[in-house]
């Protein structure tokens, strides 16, 4: 037929290397051990600042710990109600949650976060929420 | 500068003499959202002439005719220049604030006040409204908004009109905020209803070129519009169609190139589509039981895989497949069927477009498509599709907004021209940063689907993965819509009803607006004008006294794009850099001439508000969540940054210490080279886009559940998983005498509602055949009794009216009644603007009944009867 | 040397970046246009052409606005061929205008500010009101740009490269192989001026 090129030259190039199932990667992640509590602090900005009278709040929170796992905690506290537009699960990364730690933005929700020789994880976090246009 | 008397050819002394300052200042436009690069020249204090900075890429070294005018912009001696208050309590279109000048203090005092108490009791009682016109204003507004604590930010018509459909697609199948074909390599170009490279907006000037090379080169432009001007006006073809339906021309291409002729690229579809994705007797998807994942049939295992635990090759598109005792068939397999009942003829019937056409057109796009080929580019090979179907403001800018989109996208997926060689191409989705840092970087990647999630967004409302709907705590309702963007229910007038249904938890009280004339802006004037009246303070930024600012409590003087300063005069990249290979381009803004008056930039005063109220702190959090300032360039604690040292901060942390504030003001901008892998980079990131929307039976389900209960239907035929054809209201009307479609279409020589007071400009509007004129086809308005400039009377069914004189011609459609730009401004304070042109928006109405209930883009077009008024004189 | 034009009707889109960056280039006033753009729609719907054709002096070889003037105003540079007004000859009688059969002399009767009462614009103080009142004003080519090795400011500026600037009487420049190999045309060659601005079919 026309328009389509006999061999087909790009299919390759959709394709990419091949792909092995699960079943078949040698590979698996060591399970989790779990080394007790994790203590962060989470300093709140913005409208989460308003919802809770403590700032920043302190949380204790089984290890290992994520990004996923801090702004689950916070939403218990605070209260899901602010985090628009919420993520179909909590804690599921929502980009419009911005967190920081120690000053590094964390884009990751599934990665863990870890600090310094077990001192508390120091934690920011502020909702960028305003909807573009244009 | 030319001299025009000659005086033999030399200059007179004096004015050859050295003037003390005569400086070529590098900086960005802001005629228009394209913010194209400007050099500016200064002399002894005064503008004398702006032109394109030849070493920037956006813009690549020239200007419209917009760019070159914007002295007359500059120097319009209606700017405002003092602080502003308004002494009359009485808020009316027509209605004298009775302006009272006060200090700066007085007027910040005041707005902090009002801002103090407000985030005291909520802060989502604050709305921030900006003019999209200049782009670099949404960094402070969103730092501003994150920080105080709103989630309602606005952009006049922005959006409504002319994106919450052409982000939304472009977002989830192209990672970027528009679609444009690769000018470069494209050779067969179909457009609906847009006019990249022949008009404004994104990267407007640079693609002006580059469409014109591509012309040149022998790429043919088949341009689908109501209208034959700018873009139909080069096109090798112009198809005229009725007004709106360009989404069933679509469809019935993507029937004739699937079913009648069967081209399709088969691995792009498998390998980068959820074509192969099974989909069960309810729509959805089948789902692995143990991962959860989206399973497909693979033809090697003869049996049913997850997607991610199969080569794409073993794939099957089509077939009929039992899993678990359930009958189930790949979504390709199910589009491919849908498409059937879209025929030519089909289309005929609502287009108007010839059956013959659409099949020729469609068998010339798929000719060119080359499905299979190759090409070497910088030594890396790509696939190669040089045809392109691009769709903007015109197509999408109705009730069924979302399907004329994403059908018109649906054709480069069939034949995998997706961000490859000659292909639709997003605006830069992919960027692997400067070769010194790394940044900024960015790529799409996959969610647990394997469906692309954009690498970046203006924002972080992503428009994939759809949020979860609940009851809205946000004006606009958009957390329930969740596929929206900018919303009508800040002014429509079923916006009260709505949230108390909705039971919204607040109600806004105070506006913060930049520039924006949304009175004019959004629809007609009247339901603008009484949601403006509900509001205890509206503060407004404004360079002149617009429809708008007579709603205002205090209007205070901006600078204007002469006197800014912005470490990102447009968003990096997926706005307005240029798209295709070339070279990667950061271009600042910066101030060319002092403020005049006590005009302030909006950025600083946004800076000081925010120390008043006493949330600096957050503010600094915000510019840092907004822009991800990382150590050492993050804004520490509530330290008082300057925004010039904000913009230092941005420039270092994309650019490394030796680049900040000071050296972009040397050299105005940054470049490197682009890379294949880069700009063609659907070969080489592994996610898929959705050619079959699955998730819209949940969202459907779960907006309804919220919804319907109190009051607000959610029709569940805009929510099919497949693109469809639906019609606008307009299409419906049938009423004697409302013979013609009326629409407007954006005019090269104005944008938005600003530059009608540029006199420059409004000069050359006066001349030009179209831009204050209605046109309507000769014939029809002959059939009318009209001729040439008479005056005539433009009626929808609701009673909304405009007047105006009809411009005769054979350049557009025989029902369509086509009206440019946003014109037709009436205040006193706008003196070159006011009368000329029409003022189209008069005849929307503004209600969920009149958007789309999907991503609540406006429905545009209007169904209107005509009556002739007075001969012309 | 001749200097002239070549303009691309293919590549032109309408713009007015030539009409508006010749206006900011040379402050002319109201009503004064060195460049303009003429836009025309011609055929029967559907089949339509619309028609963007940029317009200027055509800076011809025998102008007649030159033979015309009753003072000397109205002259050619030898050096380069540009034909251009000397304000202090010319009295006003507008006699070239209606030699011209192109349309391209405009008459400045008296100081206009675009912005009426609101008064001259700085921009307009620094750059137009040194014009002289009474006298014909015209395009001469961005003669001072050009002299200084540039060119004209609506050729730097236009957005599409649709304007092409240079020497008629070298073989080799771009001009010379643009009409030759696209078929280039002057308006109006019936009325014997010999223009020096030639434009690419669409």
């Amino acid at each position: 037929m026309s328009g389509v090129s006999e061999p087909d030259y790009s299919a390759q190039l959709w394709y990419g290397p091949p792909r092995r199932s699960r079943s078949e990667d040698g590979e698996s992640r060591p399970p989790d051990i779990l080394v007790g509590t994790v203590e962060v602090a989470v300093r709140l900005f913005g409208i989460l600042a308003g919802l809770t009278p403590e700032n920043p709040i302190t949380l204790s929170l089984p290890a290992p710990v994520t990004a996923g796992d801090v702004v689950a905690a916070v939403q218990e506290q605070c209260g899901p109600a602010m985090f628009a537009h919420p993520a179909r699960r909590i804690g599921e990364t929502s980009p419009s949650c911005r967190l920081f730690l120690a000053g590094e933005p964390i884009e990751d929700f599934g990665a863990r976060l870890e600090a310094e020789g077990g001192a508390p994880l120091d934690v920011e976090l502020i909702l960028v929420l305003a909807y573009e246009g244009g | 500068m030319n001299i025009i008397d000659p005086k033999f050819g030399t200059l007179e002394a004096e004015e050859k003499a050295p003037h003390e300052d005569n400086t070529w200042v590098s900086s960005s436009c802001a005629l228009c959202y394209g913010s194209c690069s400007i050099k500016a020249h200064r002399v002894d204090g005064v503008i004398v002439k702006i032109e394109g900075n030849p070493d920037s890429v956006v813009g690549k070294g020239r200007l419209c005719g917009k760019g070159v005018s914007g002295i007359m912009s500059h120097y319009d001696p209606n700017r405002v220049t003092k602080p502003l208050r308004r002494t009359n309590p009485e808020k009316g279109i027509g209605v004298d604030p009775k302006w009272k000048e006060v200090s700066w203090d007085e007027a910040l005092d005041e707005i902090a006040a009002e801002l103090v108490r407000i985030r005291a009791e909520d802060p989502r009682k604050l709305l921030l409204q900006r003019t999209t016109t200049v782009t670099a204003s949404r960094l402070p507004f969103q730092a501003f908004a994150a920080g105080f604590g709103t989630p309602n930010h606005s952009t006049g018509g922005g959006g409504l009109h002319c994106g919450n459909g052409a982000h939304l697609i472009s977002g989830i199948m192209h990672a970027s905020w528009g679609v444009l074909p690769d000018f470069q390599y494209c050779n067969y170009a179909i457009y609906f209803g847009a006019s990249k490279g022949h008009s404004a907006g994104h990267a407007s000037t640079s693609n002006m070129g580059m469409a014109a090379d591509a012309r040149a080169r022998g790429m043919k432009m088949v341009v689908v519009d109501p209208m034959c001007n700018f873009a139909a006006a080069k096109a090798s073809e112009w198809v005229p169609i009725r007004v709106g339906t360009d989404g069933a021309l679509a469809l019935a291409m993507c029937n004739v190139l699937v079913n009648d002729l069967g081209v399709i690229d088969a691995p792009y579809l498998k390998a980068k589509t959820n074509g192969p994705y099974l989909t069960g007797p309810d729509k959805r998807y089948m789902r692995d039981a143990f991962t959860g994942k989206p399973l497909v049939w693979d033809e090697r295992a003869g049996g049913a895989r997850p997607f991610d635990e199969s080569d794409p090759a073993d794939m099957a598109l089509e077939g009929t497949f039992s899993v678990d005792g359930t009958a189930c068939r790949p979504s390709f397999d199910r589009l491919k069927e849908h498409f059937l009942q879209f025929t030519p003829e089909w289309a005929e019937e609502i287009t108007t477009v010839p059956a013959a056409n659409i099949r020729r057109i469609t068998k010339e796009f798929a000719d060119e498509a080359r499905v299979g080929s190759t090409i070497v580019i910088d030594g890396v090979t790509v696939p190669y599709r040089p045809v392109a179907a691009i769709a903007f403001r015109g197509s999408q800018g109705h009730k069924n907004s979302v399907y004329n989109f994403l059908a018109v996208d649906l054709l480069n997926q069939m034949v995998g021209a997706a961000d490859v060689a000659g292909s639709c191409l997003g605006f830069n989705p992919t960027c692997h940063g400067h070769p010194d840092t790394g940044q900024p970087w960015y790529e799409p990647n996959a969610d647990p689907d394997g469906l692309m999630i954009t690498g970046m967004w203006m924002g972080y409302h992503y428009p994939y993965p759809v949020g979860a709907p609940r009851l809205p705590q946000n004006i606009g309702l958009q957390d329930l819509f969740v596929m929206s963007m900018t919303s009508p229910f800040l002014d429509s007038t079923d916006r009260e009803k709505l949230w108390d249904d909705m039971d919204l938890p607040y109600r806004p009280e105070m506006i913060i607006n930049y520039g924006s004339n949304l009175l004019m802006s959004i629809a007609n004037k009247d339901v603008v004008a009484e949601s403006l009246k509900t509001y205890k303070m509206i503060v407004s930024f404004d360079v002149l006294l617009t429809e708008t600012s007579e709603f205002a409590d205090i209007v205070l003087p901006d600078c204007d794009y002469l006197q800014s300063k912005d470490s990102r005069s447009n968003f990096p990249f997926i706005f307005s850099l240029p798209a295709g290979m070339g070279e990667w381009c950061w271009p600042i803004r910066q101030p060319v001439a002092e403020p005049q008056g006590e005009q302030r930039p909006m950025a600083e005063v946004m800076l000081e508000l925010a120390d008043r109220v006493g949330f600096r702190a957050d503010l600094n959090a915000g510019y840092n969540g907004a822009i991800n300032l990382r150590p050492p360039y993050r804004l520490e604690g509530d330290k008082k940054y300057t925004y010039e040292e904000i913009c230092d901060h941005d420039l270092k942390n994309n650019f490394g210490p030796e680049h900040g504030w000071e050296w972009f003001k040397e050299h105005g901008l940054i470049k490197w080279d682009k890379k294949p892998e880069e700009v063609y980079w659907r070969a080489f990131v592994d996610v898929r886009v959705p050619i079959y929307w699955e998730w819209m039976i949940d969202t459907h389900k779960e907006i309804a559940a919220i919804a319907e209960p109190r009051g607000l239907q959610i029709p569940e035929e805009y929510y099919d998983p497949m693109a469809t054809w639906l019609p606008c209201l307009s299409h419906e009307e049938h009423g004697e005498g409302f013979d013609f479609y009326a629409f407007y279409y954006r005019d090269i020589i104005h944008t938005n509602s600003y530059t009608m007071e540029n006199p420059w400009l409004d000069e050359a509007a006066r001349l030009d055949p179209f831009s204050y004129n209605i046109a309507i086809n000769t014939e029809s308005g002959r059939a009318q009794g009209l001729a040439d400039g008479d005056a005539i009377a433009v009626e929808t069914s609701t009673g909304r009216r405009v007047e105006g004189r009809v411009k005769l011609t054979e350049a557009i459609h025989p029902e369509g009644l086509g009206i440019a730009a946003l014109a037709g401004h009436w205040v006193d304070t706008m003196p070159i603007a006011k009368g000329k042109g029409v003022f189209f928006n008069e005849l929307l109405e503004l209600d969920y009944e009149h958007a789309s209930p999907v991503n609540l883009n406006l429905d545009l077009c209007a169904k209107v009867k005509i009556t002739r008024l007075e001969a012309a004189s | 040397m001749r200097l002239g034009m070549v303009i691309d009707l293919k590549r032109c889109i309408g713009c007015y970046g030539c009409q508006l960056s010749c206006k900011a280039e040379n402050g002319t006033p109201p009503g004064v246009f060195f460049a303009r753009v003429l836009k025309q729609v011609s055929g029967k719907y559907p089949t339509v052409q619309n028609t963007f054709l940029p317009v200027l002096c055509n800076h011809c070889d025998d102008p007649p606005c030159v033979e015309v003037c009753p003072t000397g105003a109205a002259f050619v540079w030898e050096e380069d061929g540009i034909v251009d007004v000397d304000h202090d000859k010319c009295v006003g009688c507008r006699t070239c205008m209606l030699a011209c059969p192109y349309s391209q002399r405009f008459f400045n009767d008296e100081t206009r500010p675009y912005f009426g009462e609101g008064g001259a614009t700085p921009f307009e103080t620094a750059r137009a009101s040194h014009h002289q009142t009474g006298v014909i004003l015209k395009c001469n080519l961005c003669r001072d740009r050009v002299r200084d090795g540039g060119k004209p400011a609506c050729v730097e500026n236009c957005p599409t490269v649709a304007r092409i600037f240079g020497d008629f009487d070298d073989p080799n420049s771009e001009v010379s192989h643009l009409i030759k190999e696209r078929g280039g045309f002057p308006l109006r060659p019936e009325k014997g001026t010999k223009p020096r601005v030639y434009y690419l079919p669409a």
